[in-house]
């Protein structure tokens, strides 16, 4: 199997925790810290 | 955190849980597109199911920041500024796995990760606008010109997705184009399974986000 396709899953749950993390937290990327 | 945002921590990781198995499921056992267009290994199609949901939502998620950008314009509520805001951050996260994910399927079936594709040039050029986005957020210390300039900036970014979607069409383009390129019956619903969950997952989150941010936000306008 191509090894590839394993690559993209780990992108995606990487993708997925990186969100959540923003989210859970509230994360403002403006960095105004309001 | 109140009980419906505990209730929403639960929902979310449940769905999360369903959208994982679901696409170890596609990558291990689901079907193989019935038309499979260029060379390499045919199990770089599995791709498919891991691609296509992650680019869905990324063009959702800069979507709904233009709504919001018109109507902080329009209506000048702070909740439009952070839905945009919060928007157009989860929407670069899945442009990074778009891109990613999409330059490992171009590695094997295109032969190389990165082509200058019109589908992938288009798509990069979409990713940076809104990086720009964020840039322009951070630059600018006045809260209330931050507010007005990034939804100026992102009602003008937002040009640049439509050109993404159709560039696979108006230019000759190595990229896939549905339905022109059917999947067949079982992959077709397995790939609408796939989108379907994974745009709840986006949801729960976006609404998490927005959530935070603007509870946040309100308070510190009151104090």
């Amino acid at each position: 199997m191509y090894w590839g396709v394993f690559v993209a899953l780990l992108i995606y749950v990487g993708a997925l925790t990186s969100i959540y993390y923003l989210s859970s937290r509230g994360v403002d990327i403006s960095g105004k810290g309001e | 955190m109140n009980g419906f945002g505990q209730n929403l921590s639960k929902i979310l990781y449940v769905v999360f849980g369903l959208d994982i198995a679901i696409l170890i499921y596609s990558v291990l056992a689901g079907s193989y597109p019935s038309y499979l267009p260029s060379g390499g290994d045919p199990t770089s199609y599995l791709i498919l199911y891991i691609h296509v949901p992650i680019s869905w939502n990324m063009y959702v998620a800069f979507t709904v920041s233009f709504v919001a950008s018109l109507l902080y314009l329009l209506k000048e509520d702070v909740k439009y500024d952070v839905l945009a805001m919060t928007s157009v951050v989860i929407g670069v996260v899945y442009g990074v796995a778009s891109i990613t994910t999409g330059m490992l399927w171009a590695n094997e079936v295109w032969g190389a990760p990165w082509n200058w594709d019109p589908r992938q040039t288009a798509t990069l050029v979409l990713f940076l606008a809104y990086v720009g986005y964020i840039a322009l957020r951070g630059s600018i210390s006045d809260v209330d010109r931050m507010r007005v300039f990034s939804a100026t900036y992102g009602i003008a970014a937002f040009v640049t997705l439509p050109i993404s979607y159709i560039s696979a069409v108006l230019f000759r383009s190595l990229h896939t184009q549905l339905p022109g390129q059917p999947l067949g019956p079982e992959a077709h619903i397995l790939l609408g399974v796939r989108v379907i969950v994974s745009f709840t997952v986006y949801i729960l989150l976006q609404h998490l986000y927005y959530t935070k941010v603007k509870n946040r936000v309100e308070s510190s306008m009151e104090v």
